[in-house]
């Protein structure tokens, strides 16, 4: 068996994911070296942002993210060089210098690097981790450097087409999507676009005073069109574009915004613009055609221009040599939302929220420019590479996402566990002790009785759990409701007789040092719970396995707020557009959650642990549950009342000390080289089969096209009955 | 090691040969060759029954299972070692278990069913069992509750959090509170808020007042993450405190390091590209930045782990993280993780010894043993000829058995020598004495459950507590004074002052013992007078007879004392090294 993979990039959704599997492939690696005999010529890199993997003493201190961004840039940028090399007295990161004098396509030797290992390889070799990350054949990194505009030129340019490119973790692609092209504008970020147009216009009169020919350069390059532009964009680009269409890079820069100037006082129009619309004081969700008509009667902006602001506005950025990006953040934001909103017609929706809440007295207006199609930010992923692998452990039901992207899949395939004993323990508990039925809809979700059963029901688990137990949320409001209320009800008393408890904080350094404490407390034998929220930064990326997680508890189904205005849009826009009944949609988007929840708990077959989904709703949703977990679900383990679900759980943590060898496993969940074998030596036997019949359905003169023509005919028969279902 | 004895066939002294495999590829060999050999004999004595079982020429079989020549010897050396010291060995060693009475009784007292199929089956046994046959027979099928039992009563209890145990019941309409003086010592050392009120105010204040305004104040609803009702009751002295004090000045050890990739959320959330996405959080998801008990709650974890190592070391070099990591059933076969031991010539290692016996053995060397033996046995034999008839052992130590006089006549005449009565009492004396000290400091006087040195129960608890809080002070000082952190010397200054509070603390109990006391003794006094009047009798007493006060106290608590002393003295030259003189004596 050979195999090598020429290209690939591997997409996770966080860090975390990232990094373990980096280590992964490490391993796999090196067992390849020791199987081959030969060290191969490959090297694995993950990407991540510049504030995880900066060296330079001072710059690597900041706390914040854009800070670090901008720090960096100020050191590394091409013309920060050029102005070292003409001499002048300039600062300069002398891990990025070092990276000249290597061998361009060669910056660090073959091999596997986790982010662990390249920092400490860079710190090794004085070079900069962040700028290493190029040449190899696989190449590992969060999605949004390919999905969101913003970020997407960082990474994306260097692959061929032929590029595998594998959504890992993808279970939640299309709300990354949505989220990736969609802008929220406050008064706040108004006011600081403000500010950066200002500063903006100040650059220009100092530059047109001592360089006036580099603006005339510009603005030949711009008569020209963005496309030279675009080739002349140098590495450090700091500002990308968001996804455009092809002829939009061809074209000319209109001329009312070639010349510097013009094109800040038109940004300002926009700005002052927007400002009034912040002003009103009811809800308004209107169309991008009609919000352009409605700008262009008051202001006479035109929709061309408009779509070539946030091109101008790197073009301008990069002329002026600006380092510090952080202070034009706001404008970058201003300027994207123009170009969006006057390219797409469809799949937008502008909502302005003048209150916070339905209670609220004080306004603070939201603008929401928000995206309702995911596939507009994939579609530029497709159309790129030939080979797309969208894969999770809890992506279900598959046909959906096709559905969602809007794109044809050429292999669907979802695929069980074997197991050598039943290592997971699926549970559905509707009712407590008292029989009295517990749900987190929202009528009943702060009744006394249901939190005082949700309680008791966490309390019996952590009476049985052995170490690690996790506790899953539908929300952090009504995680923090009720976490009070138990306090009150000293029931959390209880739970401190067993366990520790940690709480997932908004705040992610604060909740990072809770998960290290739950940790040790788990490996120390002292055990502890953790309660986080179904959608949070937990539930995403963090992995319970073993010790860690033994039990699972998803507390109430969980739903999205319905009474959110883009989610309501997005429904609508689903129904509309992809005939996704919303339903059917918010019950999909609750079980993937969940399912993540319970996904959580299970790493590798020799892990064990129980999965209990505790509300009266779940009953329906089982089937909605990914194919392993739904199966493991016995008819006897569902619709439980807490005392039951606690003996069943007792039963099987019993069953579990047992001594579980990994001979036990051999032959049914693990394979050897002889089973692999004797497997392949079946499969050939039924190909072969497979093609005899083949062969004499051919020779009787049935083409089996008959029989997908008749399937395809089916289908679209159903499509017009879904169709005329889905309009009311 | 292999070892082969060869006996002549002639006969006489049988010849061992010893075969050293020393790496670990030769470890085969050593087991090939030594099937061979048991196979070879096992078919000689299947042919020949002549050959009785276990003689000089059967080959003793050593081959031990690593291969290492002598690594065997010092492997048993070595678990012999393991097994005085380390409890959990013996858990697993089934004879230990079965041999421990002592553990199967507690086993059976907690385990009353148990106890009563033991007593039964003990009844019904045929007499041709003996006791301890019985008893080995009947645990052998219960090791395992026997191991869990051992396993269970070794474990000792951990942190856990104080406030959440200690809640006020009401009791017709009172409110009441039990604390034990455990709870207080946990108290103090999770919540150093509490501790330093305590340690300010609680001279001027008796321990009593404290805890229970302490219990009743809007700190304690707060430190418990509770919302404070708006008439809940305001304790001038704890609620000018904000809880936020409480964050501990230093960081604990997991707090001290970088989290590992794999669970840092913070880097998580940089990871998106630093770029913030639209759609903002809907009302549900947004959390509210004000609910206490959330942060209450983890950094009452954190604390309760804070002096635990941490699960994913800092080591750079040890990935313990991602060993974790990985897919444990995707790995090959365990690889062994012993450490070869190849020791080549073993009495290098031991060659001090060899080469400097000591001069006992040196004698002893030159000597041949049988020549000795035949000495001592002339010796012996002439013992009882020699006239003298025997050796008088009486005698010999000047044991007179027939002198009855005391000793008062002549033990000043005569120097004491052993044997004599009077030496002889005073010995016993000694030994009772020792005996009836030992009784004491291991189980305490019949008193000293309630009344210890006869101080009466309220004092003793209170003495119980002033000592609780002080250990707590001195542990406190010591962690932050051996952790050599020159952060924490403002935090040791103010340790050491708390220390020297501790003992104004002890001294205020010892006071109000000796009013007490004095009060009793006035008491007394005023009895016999009563007594004296009624019935015109005195009765003999002597105030030193009410035992107690002041002295009491301070003998309770002079290992206190002197633990002080002795931190307050170290504390002195660690400042006088410095240079730095004493400024804050009290």
């Amino acid at each position: 068996m050979k195999f090598y993979i020429d290209y690939m990039c591997d997409l996770k959704s966080t860090m975390s994911e990232i990094e373990k599997a980096l280590v992964e492939l490490k391993a796999l690696m090196k067992y390849r070296a020791e199987q081959l005999g030969y060290e191969e010529d490959f090297r694995g890199l993950g990407l991540t942002s510049r504030k995880n993997l900066c060296l330079h003493p001072s710059v690597k201190r900041e706390k914040s993210g854009a800070v670090v961004d901008a720090r960096c840039r100020s050191l590394t940028a091409g013309f920060v060089k050029e102005k070292k090399d003409r001499g002048e007295n300039v600062d300069v990161c002398v891990y990025h210098d070092n990276l000249d004098l290597l061998e361009p396509h060669n910056l660090v030797p073959n091999g596997v690097w986790t982010f662990d290992g390249i920092l400490r390889y860079g710190e090794e070799n004085k070079q900069c981790p962040y700028f290493t990350m190029q040449y190899c054949n696989v190449v590992i990194f969060s999605y949004h450097y390919l999905l969101d505009p913003k970020i997407a030129e960082r990474v994306s340019r260097d692959f061929s087409k032929d590029c595998i490119v594998v959504f890992d973790e993808a279970h939640n692609i299309d709300n990354v999507c949505i989220e990736a092209l969609s802008t929220d504008i406050t008064n706040e970020s108004l006011h600081k676009a403000t500010r950066g147009a200002q500063n903006l216009e100040r650059k220009i009169s100092e530059m047109r005073d001592t360089d006036q020919e580099q603006l005339q350069t510009e603005y030949q390059k711009l008569v020209q069109g963005l496309r030279d532009a675009d080739e002349a964009r140098q590495e450090d680009a700091f500002m990308a574009n968001p996804a455009l269409p092809e002829d939009l890079l061809k074209e000319a820069v209109p001329g009312n915004i070639r010349r510097a100037e013009h094109f800040v006082s038109f940004l300002k129009r926009f700005i002052e613009y927007l400002k009034t619309r912040m002003k009103v004081r009811q809800v308004i969700s209107e169309t991008p055609p009609s919000f352009l008509s409605h700008l262009r009667e008051h202001t006479f902006i035109e929709k061309k221009p408009l779509r070539f602001c946030a091109e101008r506005l790197t073009s301008l950025v990069r002329t002026l040599e600006l380092t510090n990006i952080e202070d034009y953040q706001p404008l970058q934001e201003v300027a994207t939302f123009a170009t969006l909103v006057s390219t797409y017609e469809k799949g937008f929706l502008l909502i302005l929220e003048p209150y916070e809440s339905e209670t609220a007295e004080v306004p603070n207006p939201v603008l929401h420019f928000t995206c309702l199609d995911a596939a507009i930010a994939i579609r530029p992923v497709f159309d790129r590479f030939y080979s797309v692998i969208i894969t999770s452990g809890t992506i279900s039901p598959l046909e959906m996402y096709p559905k969602m992207l809007d794109f044809p899949t050429v292999v669907q395939e979802s695929y069980t566990i074997t197991l050598a004993r039943r290592s997971f323990l699926p549970m559905i508990v509707t009712r407590g002790s008292d029989q009295s039925a517990m749900s987190t809809s929202f009528q009943v979700r702060n009744e006394p009785s249901v939190v005082r059963n949700y309680g008791d029901l966490l309390t019996q688990f952590a009476k049985i759990t052995p170490d690690g137990m996790v506790v899953f949320f539908p929300s952090y409001l009504y995680m923090e409701s009720i976490i009070s209320m138990w306090q009150s009800m000293h029931i959390l008393d209880e739970v401190w007789k067993y366990k520790l408890i940690l709480v997932e904080t908004p705040d992610a350094q604060e909740t990072s040092l809770a998960l290290e404490t739950f940790r040790t407390a788990c490996c120390n034998g002292r055990g502890a719970v953790l309660l986080c929220v179904a959608r949070g930064k937990v539930s995403e990326g963090i992995d319970f396995d073993h010790q860690y997680g033994r039990t699972v508890l998803c507390i109430g189904v969980p739903f999205q707020y319905t009474e959110s205005r883009i989610l309501k849009a997005r429904l609508e826009f689903l129904r509309e557009t992809y005939r996704i009944k919303e339903n059917d949609f918010l019950s999909f988007d609750a079980m993937r959650h969940a399912a993540q929840c319970l996904g959580r708990v299970l790493r590798g077959k020799d892990d064990y642990g129980i999965m209990v989904l505790s509300d009266r709703r779940f009953l329906k949703k089982k089937d909605q549950l990914p194919k392993w977990i739904n199966q493991a679900i016995l008819d006897s383990d569902v619709n439980l009342s807490t005392d039951v679900a606690i003996s069943s759980a007792k039963r099987f943590l019993r069953t579990m000390a047992q001594p579980f060898k990994a001979k036990d496993q051999e032959g049914i969940s693990t394979w050897s080289y002889k089973d692999l074998l004797e497997h392949q030596e079946n499969s050939r036997s039924d190909n072969f089969r497979i093609r005899e019949f083949v062969g004499d359905q051919q020779a009787f003169g049935a083409p089996q096209n008959v029989d997908s023509d008749l399937h395809e005919y089916d289908d679209d028969e159903l499509d017009q009955e879904m169709m005329q279902m889905g309009m009311p | 090691m292999l070892k082969v004895f060869a006996k002549p066939p002639e006969g006489g002294e049988p010849v061992p040969y010893l075969f050293h495999f020393n790496t670990s590829e030769a470890k085969d060999e050593a087991k090939a060759v030594r099937d061979l050999l048991s196979r070879l004999l096992a078919e000689m004595k299947n042919s020949d029954p002549n050959v009785p079982t276990p003689n000089l020429g059967t080959p003793n079989l050593q081959a031990n299972g690593n291969g290492g020549s002598g690594a065997s010897g010092s492997m048993a050396f070595a678990s012999a070692v393991n097994k005085s010291q380390q409890p959990s060995l013996q858990w697993f060693d089934d004879s230990q278990l079965k041999n421990n009475y002592e553990l199967q009784q507690s086993l059976m007292k907690k385990d009353p069913s148990l106890h009563r199929t033991y007593m039964e089956a003990m009844a019904m046994k045929p007499d041709t069992i003996t006791g301890s046959a019985f008893n080995t027979q009947f645990w052998s099928t219960r090791i395992n509750m026997l191991r869990a039992h051992a396993i269970e009563t070794s474990q000792k209890g951990g942190q856990y959090n104080v406030l959440s145990t200690v809640r006020a019941k009401s009791d017709n309409g009172e409110l009441k509170l039990n604390l034990t003086v455990e709870q207080i010592q946990m108290l103090l050392a999770q919540y150093p808020l509490i501790r330093r009120i305590y340690n300010e105010n609680v001279p001027p204040r008796s321990d009593k007042d404290f805890w229970v305004e302490f219990f009743t104040s809007r700190l304690c609803t707060r430190l418990r993450g509770e919302r404070v009702e708006e008439n809940a009751n305001f304790s001038p002295l704890f609620d000018k405190h904000d809880i936020n004090e409480n964050t501990p000045s230093h960081h604990s050890k997991i707090m001290a390091q970088n989290v590992p990739h794999i669970i840092d959320i913070e880097a998580n959330e940089e990871n998106q590209g630093g770029v913030r996405s639209g759609n903002k959080k809907d009302v549900e998801m947004r959390p509210s930045k004000h609910v206490a008990i959330v942060k209450t709650v983890n950094s009452v974890s954190e604390r309760i782990m804070a002096h635990v190592a941490p699960s994913d070391p800092n080591d750079e070099v040890a990935n313990e993280a991602y060993k974790q990591l990985g897919l444990r059933d995707l790995r090959g076969p365990e690889e062994e993780h012993r450490i070869m031991l190849n020791v080549k010539e073993q009495n290098k290692l031991f060659a001090k010894r060899d080469a400097a016996p000591s001069s006992n053995a040196q004698v002893f060397a030159k000597q041949n043993p049988d020549d000795v033996l035949f000495d001592i046995q002339a010796d012996l034999a002439t013992l009882v000829e020699d006239g003298i008839g025997g050796l008088d052992l009486a005698a010999g130590i000047g044991f007179n058995d027939d002198s009855e006089s005391d000793e008062e006549d002549n033990s000043s005449a005569k120097r004491p020598h052993v044997g004599s009565r009077s030496i002889l009492r005073v010995a016993e004396k000694e030994i009772l004495h020792g005996i009836s000290q030992q009784r004491a400091q291991q189980y305490g006087h019949a008193s000293d459950e309630t009344t210890p040195m006869g101080l009466s129960r309220a004092m003793a608890d209170r003495c119980s507590l002033t000592h609780a809080t002080t250990v707590e002070f001195l542990h406190q000082f010591w962690s932050a004074f051996l952790s050599g952190d020159p952060d924490r010397a403002a935090e040791l200054q103010y340790l050491a002052e708390s220390l020297a509070k501790s003992i104004g603390r002890i001294n205020a109990v010892a006071e109000e013992a000796t009013k007490e006391r004095e009060g009793l003794i006035k008491k007394r006094k005023q009895d016999i007078r009563d007594h004296y009047e009624r019935t015109g009798k005195k009765i003999r007493w002597k105030s030193d007879m009410v035992e107690g006060g002041r002295e009491a106290v301070i003998k309770l608590m002079q290992p206190v004392l002197d633990a002080i002393d002795g931190a307050r003295s170290k504390y002195a030259d660690a400042l006088a090294a410095e240079g730095i003189k004493v400024s804050t004596e009290s």
